[in-house]
Order: structure tokens, then sequence, then C-alpha cells
């Protein structure tokens, strides 16, 4: 099979797969955030906001390899 | 009238002015509708005078933004690059001159209605100057309606409501004022003095703002405009005196039942009457003019008995109800110049005596914050545009950007990401009565009814002032998602491209509040401490004196900024404490909390006071006798200033206590020996004066110092420090 990109059809709205891929992480890592906030697991972190970003963009390449592939 | 018929009646204005602007607009084939619609919302406050002067605002705004909009799509229609850093550049300055304005409304509209004028013509840019024609039309539409609405149906006059908030405000300084005579008197009554500065603060707001409503809509405060906004600064100054004369007043609790004090009390008296004279006045109800006598205040200072430290604090005490007891007579005199018609302003006098503003503006921190975010989302949101493949509703996303982006730089405390869930389950409903009712819909009259009805309902829920918000946030969503339009269409892609345009809009916005500048509460609460000291450490250590050099223009500029930090700080410090999550605020009240803004508000109060008193010229023998002994006690005190920043938290209330009493004992052992040295005749009462001024402006400074390092002790220190999402 050709590696051609596949768009996401939401209802009629096409949608590029990494698009799909990123608003997905963005949400996983809010719920890993809260969880990691809820049992003060977060003290550890030094830099929040960045590992904020850096899980975005894990979840990402997670999500666009293994769920929604391009 | 009730209030509940006073909501509804508003409610109706508001929703016929929206059905006036949508018939007028669909008659006479206009496109975008709701942009009239937005004008309307945006500017529907309760007074036609408030509504009015937001209108010409938005008007004028709207019109400055036209002029750029032309400018820059005639200079750069080719060049995609020049043309996002004039936009920018814009922006910036827009931002920039909110900071530097009581109508910031003008600057963000002039702000974000560029984007929406240089990017509503789409790719065509053929279209772009009939947008700029129709926004125009819309914006004076929208202002037309509301006016004509809201002039002539129960019409509710600025006025009235304007004099009533200066009464109340004047009632709430004299409640200020018998809580401090209760201190002098020792009859302590328990008055809320956090909760009544903020209310003092609140009525003072509220009455700027509705002056300039009132000038709108009111022939007479119109005519005496220039007085009326005298009277109105004036009280902001007798505001700020009577709170120093509060501080000041509690360090006499050892000195009560001195004829000194008695003294102070009967000029507290006086000023209390001038203040209800004021209130007559306004009310029409005055008796005759001067029916009371001024009480003079005791001068005499030296063998009273009491010790040098005592004095110190009855001199500092005595010039703060001196000023208090002008500023309330100016306000007695201002008040019968407003109502009497035979009397003429004098507008030369007037204008001049109006505090000049500090220099130092353009160096605010918090401006250059806000600045910078709303140039990284701008940014941020145009590379999106640009590099993202099929970016959903480009256009929107950059609009919805730019305005939320203005909105947030005074409100930086504010997180969007709230907002939403309830945008999904608003665009839910209005996509459901945009596809399904609105193709039922046959003549205007029925769509005027939904309109009628949605915003009555809406407008009577969100009544309250803090509701605003919502009430914007849902007619706006209601009104941008109906999509009304002459040649009307039903797409259920504008909802799903609108929902995922707005998530990325939101999605950036919240990315601003981590970078490049941290706006989460728990770092802006210590940042903003730390700041304050940093700030009083520079003033302690160096503030002039009238011995001292004038010093160049860039030290001027610096002394000029941390004074005005210490002024600003403990407001800006408010929003942010009561922004505190419960998990930053751990074993900390939310009450102890914003009592570390209240003992912030007194140390600036006392160090701004301090500065003021350094400038004092003193008698040659003082100065070199006890300069020294006071250069050390300065010192010491900037060294705690220093301590205090490194960690707000860190310092012991009662270790700080004995070391500033050690410290206390020997300055006043030094200040006897002096006196006692100089033969009284070569000292006259203006030298004592001064000496113990000063004194009093030192040792309400360590007071300060002490007050802070108590409240700061009810602070759970290592849960705000945690790090955490």
């Amino acid at each position: 099979m050709l590696p051609v990109p596949s768009e996401f059809d939401f209802f009629g709205v096409y949608l590029s797969p990494l698009f799909v891929s990123s608003l997905l992480a963005v949400v996983l890592t809010m719920v890993t955030a809260r969880v990691l906030n809820r049992f003060r697991m977060s003290r550890f972190i030094s830099h929040p906001a960045l590992v904020f970003v850096a899980l975005v963009a894990i979840y990402t390449s997670l999500i666009g390899t293994f769920l929604i592939p391009a | 009238m009730t209030m509940d018929s006073l909501r509804l009646k508003s409610a109706i204005k508001l929703a016929l002015a929206l059905v006036l602007a949508y018939w007028i607009a669909l008659s006479m084939d206009w496109a975008k509708p709701y942009w009239a619609g937005l004008s309307i919302v945006a500017c529907s406050l309760t007074t036609f005078g408030e509504s009015f002067h937001k209108g010409l605002l938005r008007l004028g705004g709207t019109f400055l933004a036209i002029v750029v909009a032309i400018a820059l799509l005639s200079l750069f229609p080719q060049d995609r690059w020049l043309f996002i850093a004039a936009l920018s550049l814009w922006l910036a300055f827009c931002c920039f001159n909110m900071f530097r304005t009581s109508r910031s409304y003008f600057w963000m509209t002039a702000g974000f209605v560029v984007p929406i004028l240089v990017i509503g013509g789409g790719e065509n840019p053929v279209n772009d100057f009939t947008v700029v024609v129709l926004r125009a039309q819309q914006t004076v539409l929208g202002i037309v309606c509301f006016s004509v609405v809201y002039s002539l149906l129960w019409p509710y006059s600025s006025r009235e409501q304007f004099e009533e908030e200066v009464r109340k405000a004047l009632a709430l300084e004299r409640r200020l004022l018998m809580a401090t005579l209760d201190i002098l008197t020792g009859n302590e009554r328990k008055e809320d003095l956090p909760k009544l500065r903020m209310q003092i603060a609140q009525l003072h707001s509220t009455v700027e703002r509705l002056l300039d409503a009132a000038i709108v809509d009111s022939y007479d405060v119109w005519d005496r405009r220039i007085v009326w906004r005298q009277f109105v600064a004036n009280m902001a100054s007798l505001d700020r005196e009577l709170q120093r004369l509060y501080l000041n007043a509690r360090d006499l609790e050892d000195s009560r039942n001195t004829a000194q004090v008695q003294s102070l009390c009967s000029a507290i008296l006086s000023t209390e009457q001038y203040l209800i004279e004021a209130e007559r006045t306004l009310s029409g109800t005055a008796s005759q003019v001067g029916y009371h006598t001024e009480n003079q205040i005791n001068q005499e200072m030296v063998n009273s008995g009491l010790r040098h430290f005592q004095l110190a604090a009855m001199t500092a005490t005595r010039h703060n109800v001196q000023r208090s007891l002008e500023y309330s007579r100016s306000l007695s005199d201002l008040m019968t110049n407003i109502k009497d018609a035979s009397w003429k302003a004098n507008t030369r006098h007037l204008a001049s005596s109006q505090q000049p503003k500090p220099t130092s503006e353009f160096l605010d921190r918090d401006m250059w914050s806000a600045l910078i975010r709303v140039q990284v989302i701008f940014l941020a949101t145009v590379a999106c545009v640009l590099f993202v493949p099929g970016f959903p509703n480009p256009a929107l996303v950059i609009c919805i950007g730019v305005s939320l982006a203005l909105n947030l730089a005074l409100h930086p405390q504010a997180s969007v990401s709230v907002a939403l869930p309830f945008a999904a389950i608003l665009l839910l409903i209005v996509g459901t009565v945009h596809l399904v009712l609105l193709p039922l819909l046959a003549t205007f009259w029925q769509l005027a009814l939904l309109i009628f009805g949605t915003t009555v309902l809406v407008a009577y829920l969100t009544s309250r002032p803090e509701q605003m918000i919502v009430r914007s946030f849902f007619l706006n969503l209601f009104l941008v998602g109906l999509q009304i339009d002459n040649q009307q269409q039903y797409s259920f892609l504008f909802f799903a491209t609108m929902f995922i345009g707005l998530f990325c809009a939101i999605a950036i916005i919240e990315c601003t509040r981590f970078f490049p500048v941290s706006l989460r509460p728990e770092i802006r609460v210590e940042a903003l401490i730390k700041r304050f000291f940093s700030s009083a450490d520079y003033v302690v250590r160096h503030s002039l004196t009238d011995q001292r050099e004038q010093p160049n223009w860039f030290n001027r500029m610096r002394l000029s900024l941390h004074v005005s930090e210490i002024d600003s700080i403990p407001t800006k410090l408010i929003p942010w404490l009561s922004a505190l999550s419960e998990p930053a605020l751990g074993n900390t009240k939310r009450t102890d909390a914003l009592q570390i803004a209240a003992s912030l508000e007194a140390l600036s109060s006392k160090l701004i006071e301090f500065a003021a008193t350094r400038r004092l010229s003193q008698a040659a023998s003082l100065r070199e006798g006890g300069g020294e002994a006071m250069k050390q006690w300065r010192l010491a005190v900037a060294d705690v200033m220093l301590d205090i920043e490194r960690d707000p938290g860190g310092i012991d209330p009662e270790y700080l206590q004995n070391r500033l009493q050690s410290a206390t004992v020997a300055l006043e052992k030094t200040v006897e020996v002096l006196i006692n040295k100089e033969p009284n005749s070569n000292l006259n009462t203006a030298d004592y004066e001064s000496m113990y001024r000063l004194l009093g402006a030192y040792r309400g400074l360590a007071e300060g110092v002490l007050g802070y390092t108590g409240r700061a002790a009810f602070i759970d220190w290592p849960a705000l420090r945690e790090s955490r999402f």
C-alpha cells in the first residue's frame, strides 16, 4: 500500500491525521497532569510546563504511530 | 423601582435594540448584521450614559482601525511578512496605550478590529474595502439602535447613579474616619478594615467610570465636568490620606488621653463635618454654610512629657489629620461650587492642581508582559495558519485569538480554558437552533421573536455586573452562531470548524500562561511580593533628601519606577491572590492570603510617606548629629527588605521585632542626647516638626515591615511553592 496521507472524516469535515493526533494528545496530557496533581506526584517535576509540552509531543507521536497513522 | 423590574426593563431594552438593528440591516440588505448585534451586546450597560460612552469608544476605535487597515492593505498588498510585522507592531502599540489611559476600550477596539477587517475580506483583496465600509456602517448602526432605544424607553440617567455612588463613597470615607477616631479614643469597634478598604477601592473605580458616563448624558455634569473631575481626584487623595491616618493612629495607642490626642480627635470630627456637609450639599439638604467650627490642632510638642517616638508618631498623625482636613474642606467647597449655578469654574487653576502622572509608566513590567503575550498569541496563531496545512477556519482563529489576547491584557489572571466546555455546549445548542429551527422561520417577525426571547432570558439571568462576561460570551456566540444573513445558508461545517478553531485559539492562549512569562497565580503572587520588596529596598536606600544632589535622568527614572511599583503592587496582588487554587493555598485560609495584600498596602503607604518625609529640610545640627544613627537604622531596615525579597516567608516575626526594637531604643537614645545637647532657642517649631515627622516615618516603616512578616507567617509557603501542572 502506498503511504498516502489519509484525511480523518469527522462528520464530513476532513481533518489531517496529525491535527487529530495532536488534539487527542492535548486532552490525554491534561488528564495525565490532573492525575499527577491529584496524587502530588508533580512536586518532583522541576518545570511542569516543559513536561506538559513534552508529554503532548510523546502522546502525539504515539497516537500518530499506533492509533491514527497517516 | 424594584431590582427585578429594573433587570427586566434592561433586558427588554437590550433585546429591542438587537431586533431593531437586525431589522434595519436586513431591510437595507447589509451583510453580516451580527456585527451590529455584537456592538450592542458589547456596549449594553445599565445606564444610557455608560452605554453611550462605551459605544463612542467602540466607534472611535473602529474608525481608527479602519484607517489603519486601509493603510496596511495599501502599503503591503503583496508582502506577507512586512504586513504581519506591521500588524504586530500596531497590536503592540494598542496594548501599550491600553495601560496608559482609563479609556482602554478605545485602544482594545482599535486593536482587535484591524485583523477582522484585513482578514475578513478573504482571499480576494477587492473585497477588503467593502468589508471595511460594512464594518463601519454596522458598528454605527448598532450604536444608533441602542442609543435610540435606551434614550426613549425607560431612560435611566447616569447622573442619579453617579451622585448616589459619590454619596456612598463619602459615607464609607466617614466610616474609615470614625474607625480611626475609635482607635484614638480607645473605644475600638470591630470594623473589618480590609473589607472596608476593598469597598472603598471598588466605589472609587465605579465613581470614575460613572463620571465619564454622566458627562455624556447629563448637561449639568458636563457643564461642571472640570470641577467634578477635581472632586473625584480630591476624594481619591483624601482616601489615601485617611488610610495613612488610620495606620498612624495605631502607633498612638500608648498616648491616649493626652491633650494632643484630644486635639487630633476634635480635628477628625471637623473633617467628618466637612464630609457630612459635602453629602448634604449633594443631596440638596445642606444647612447654612460654615455652621461648624474648625478645631485647631494643638501645636504644642515640646515639654509634653511624651517619649520621642511617641512624639514622632504624634507628629506624623497630626500631619495626616491636617491633610485630611484640607482635603475634606476642599471637597465641601467643590461640592458647593458644583451645586451653585452662578459659579464659574476657574479651569486653569483646577487643571494645574491635578497631580502629574508618573513618568516611568513605559517601564511597567506588567504592561510589557501583557504586550509580549499579545505578540506571542498573534504570531503563534499566524504561524499555525501559515504552516499547518488545512488549518480550520484561519480567519476566525486569528480574530478570536487577538480579541481574547487584548481582553486578557488587563486581566492576566483569567484562565480561558474553563470557557471551552461552555462554548462546546453553547455551540451545540446554537447549532441545533441554526440547523433545525431557523429553516422553519418564514418571516422576519418570527426571527425577531427568537432573538428577542433569547436575549431577554439571557440578559435577565445575567444582570449582575460580575455576570457581564457570561452574558457577552453567550450572546456573542449566539449571534455569531445563528449566521443570519439576507442570503441565508445552513451549514454544519461552519459549527464544526468554529469549534475546532475556538479550541485552537484557546489552546494557544493557554500555552501563553506558561510561556514566555509564567502567569500562574502561585508564581505571580510570590514574584509580585519579591518585586515589592526589591523596590522597597531601593526606595529605602536611594530615596532623595533635601541635601542630596539631584540624580541624573536614569536614576530619577529608576526611583520613579520603584515608587510606582510600591504604589501599584498591593492592588495588583489582590486578583492573583483571589485566583489561587485550593492546592496552592494548602493550609492557608483565603482571608489570610488576602490579608497579605492589606499588609503590603499598609507598608506601601508607609514607604511613600517615608520617601516624601525624607525630602523635608532638617535643622543642620540635628542632621549632623543624628544623621549617622538614622542612616544605620535605614540601612538595617533595607537589609530586612532584602532578606524578605530573597525569601518572602523566611523571616521570623519575633526575631525581627527584637532586632528592630533594639535598633529603636538605640535611635531614640541618640535623638534624646541630641535634643538635650542642643539649646532649645536654636531650634524652632518647624525644625522639631520635621525631625519628628522623619522619626515617625522611620518608625512607621518598621511597623509596616513587622505587619507584613506577621501576616506572612499565616501563609503555607511550601504549598504555594510546590510545583504542579
